[in-house]
């Protein structure tokens, strides 16, 4: 094989692919290859031409985030390793003594504690009541449920203080994204997730920005709480794409047949194979 | 991009800024490359992402011995479609579904071009496999001839040849397509 006429035509593909030239001016650089090399050179077009496919704008910039969000637990992980051995008996401790605190408190200011919002005495002895809930609750499905559960309530205690005409602290914001991320996250990691808690996610993000929407139109709000919340609303728009996307992954109902025999479903060939496994929280029997 | 060296550098010291530009500048490349072997949109972004994370995961091992980045990308990438396709063979049976297309919004344009690349890919099934990475790696992976090679474990030569009766055939496969208002 001419080993020259190789190097010629990747000379001509670098020159149209990278420098812009045409097929035409590169033919008239090699006259005398120029009958073999306008058909190769048009296929190469065409291919590359062809295959200038996008991955979904939502999906690259979600993408982006989770692989950002990745780097910065890299980092956190390698800070605690840091961090001398007796730290975890730190927090053994801690739970221990805000148990120990709530009981003798006694249970009434628990229970008074629960409507407080930032700011109050009261707050306190609610993030600490959360903090022991959180402690002790196991498995990673509940304790994506508990996040729900708690983005849910600062989003209650964020429209609550704007209600009141109070100002809206930062780590309230942060708390509230914080426990959303991490719902997503846990329901990202497990392939098994329930149809049943994507839609809450959904629901929770979409409350989020809607709330945080209305709130920054407000006239009355001051500009550094208007740019904390706009803050708090990028981060919110892509926790909801990601709650959308999980969504989206899900198997339409309408492909799936329920057959009641051995209590099973079977997926029509519409379904993917990821779907079959996925479709509203149930495992399907394999045909 | 800087000085690659400098850049890999900061790659390793898992510098965030580094991290968000190597993202940027090769997502849309390991993609395109990646959905071209696996021929289904959702999973392609899957182990495009999956990618990122592994060199991510791998990065503190990672050693610049003057091979461009996209070099250690681009292997990642091909080994975790080889593993893809070798972990479960009913994926094959995955539909091949609507490819978003860079260019068009026209619903109709967009039909056509999803078209084209269903034609393009069955075309390049039917190449050698040494040919196959050539002309993914080459033109969806948008790589040159050297990083293809460095890729492949192959002289850029090689490569070269492999190139030009990849390029012979697929011509010959799709002869009759339209490119342009050019026929092949």
């Amino acid at each position: 094989m001419d080993k020259r006429f190789e190097d010629i035509l990747d000379t001509c593909l670098d020159r149209i692919t990278l420098k812009g030239d045409s097929i035409e001016q590169c033919l008239e650089s090699y006259p005398e290859q120029a009958a073999e090399l306008e058909p190769l050179l048009r296929a190469a077009l065409a291919i590359k031409e062809v295959s200038s496919i996008e991955p979904r704008p939502e999906f690259r910039q979600v993408a982006k985030a989770r692989l950002l969000s990745a780097l910065a637990a890299e980092e956190k992980k390698k800070e605690k390793r840091r961090l001398p051995l007796w730290s975890w008996q730190w927090r053994w401790a801690l739970a221990v003594a805000v148990i120990l605190a709530l009981f003798l408190a006694g249970g009434g200011t628990v229970m008074a504690s629960s409507d407080s919002l930032p700011g109050d005495v009261l707050y306190p002895v609610k993030m600490a009541t959360e903090k022991v809930q959180a402690f002790f609750t196991f498995g990673d499905e509940a304790k994506a449920n508990l996040h729900i559960k708690f983005a849910e309530r600062r989003v209650k205690e964020i429209e609550s203080l704007a209600g009141k005409g109070r100002s809206i602290p930062e780590s309230v914001l942060d708390m509230m994204r914080e426990q959303t991320e991490r719902a997503i996250d846990w329901v990202e990691r497990n392939k098994s997730f329930k149809r049943e808690m994507v839609v809450k996610l959904v629901d929770l993000t979409s409350n989020q920005k809607m709330m945080l929407v209305r709130l920054t139109d407000r006239e009355e709000v001051p500009p550094n709480v208007k740019l904390r919340l706009r803050k708090a609303l990028e981060r919110s728009e892509v926790a909801h794409d990601r709650a959308v996307i999980l969504k989206d992954r899900l198997p339409k109902l309408e492909n799936l047949r329920i057959i009641p025999w051995r209590n099973s479903c079977q997926a029509t060939e519409l379904g993917t194979s990821r779907a079959k496994e996925r479709a509203d929280g149930q495992y399907f029997t394999p045909w | 991009m800087q000085d690659e060296e400098t850049f890999a550098q900061e790659i390793k010291k898992r510098d965030p800024e580094a991290w968000a530009r190597l993202y940027e500048e090769y997502f849309p490349r390991i993609y395109r490359y990646i959905a071209l072997r696996v021929q289904n949109q959702t999973e392609a972004e899957d182990l495009a992402e999956q990618v990122f994370l592994k060199a991510l995961e791998s990065s503190p091992s990672f050693k610049w011995r003057g091979a461009p980045i996209s070099s250690w990308l681009f292997r990642i990438a091909r080994n975790q479609v080889i593993d893809y396709w070798r972990t479960d063979k009913s994926k094959r049976t995955l539909p091949l579904n609507e490819f978003l297309v860079s260019d068009t919004i026209d619903p109709e344009r967009a039909a056509e071009r999803n078209s084209d690349i269903r034609q393009l890919i069955q075309a390049v099934g039917q190449l050698t496999q040494a040919q196959r990475d050539v002309i993914e790696l080459r033109f969806a992976g948008g790589l040159s001839i050297s990083e293809v090679a460095n890729i492949l474990g192959k002289s850029p030569g090689a490569v070269k040849v492999l190139q030009h009766s990849a390029l012979a055939t697929l011509r010959r496969k799709l002869s009759g397509w339209k490119n342009d208002g050019q026929t092949l």
